[in-house]
């Protein structure tokens, strides 16, 4: 839990990026949403396990039960 | 400790611009996994907090749940700042009205309790002068 997971995300985020505009550069507009999708959902799953640890830790330390 | 924060929000925040320019969507992501890494950084000293508290209500001989539910409504306090200002930052502020809309009424129906609790505690408090 450090700054590689921030470095993580940037890093995903500019990758895709970069896909979709060659894909969008060589005509393949359907592949290029199909990509940022991907990488859109890669980072999804990486930030909820990660916001679930956040509010268990926090329920659990401020007996938060409801 | 206090330089690791800073170091972990001026990170941040620079991959948040570096996104926002390429990819707005990632950019939200990215302010999120900032708040979730330096929230956890601090939880640490919040727990020291909340012990040293705990011992100190438990000498003033205040029941247990009142202090309980002040540390349930702190809680939610937070954790709806914390979800309100990702989505003021995302750039939909109505929605963060909305949820601190709900947070403040989840606050004023836990705070009944505490309320009648202190009612009680002074109750007793005339009887006795």
């Amino acid at each position: 839990m450090g700054v590689d997971i921030i470095l993580k995300i940037a890093g995903i985020g500019i990758l895709t990026a970069v896909v979709s505009v060659i894909l969008k550069k060589s005509d393949r507009d359907d592949v290029a949403t199909f990509a940022t999708l991907a990488g859109l959902i890669v980072v999804i799953v990486l930030v909820i396990d990660m916001i679930s640890g956040l509010f268990d830790t926090i329920k659990s330390l401020l007996s938060l039960y409801s | 400790m206090i330089f690791k924060l800073i170091a972990i929000s001026i990170i941040g925040v620079v991959v948040v611009l570096m996104l926002r320019s390429a990819k707005p969507e990632f950019a939200v992501f990215a302010t999120i996994a900032t708040g979730v890494i330096m929230v956890v950084i601090l939880l640490s000293t919040l727990q020291d907090v909340i012990l040293s508290f705990d011992n100190v209500v438990k000498k003033s001989g205040v029941d247990e749940s009142v202090f309980s539910a002040v540390l349930k409504i702190i809680g939610i306090g937070y954790l709806t700042e914390y979800s309100a200002s990702i989505a003021t930052d995302a750039g939909c502020g109505s929605i963060a009205q909305k949820l601190q809309f709900g947070g403040k009424l989840t606050i004023f129906a836990m705070s009944i309790s505490i309320v009648s609790a202190l009612i009680d505690v002074v109750g007793e408090l005339v009887n006795l002068v």
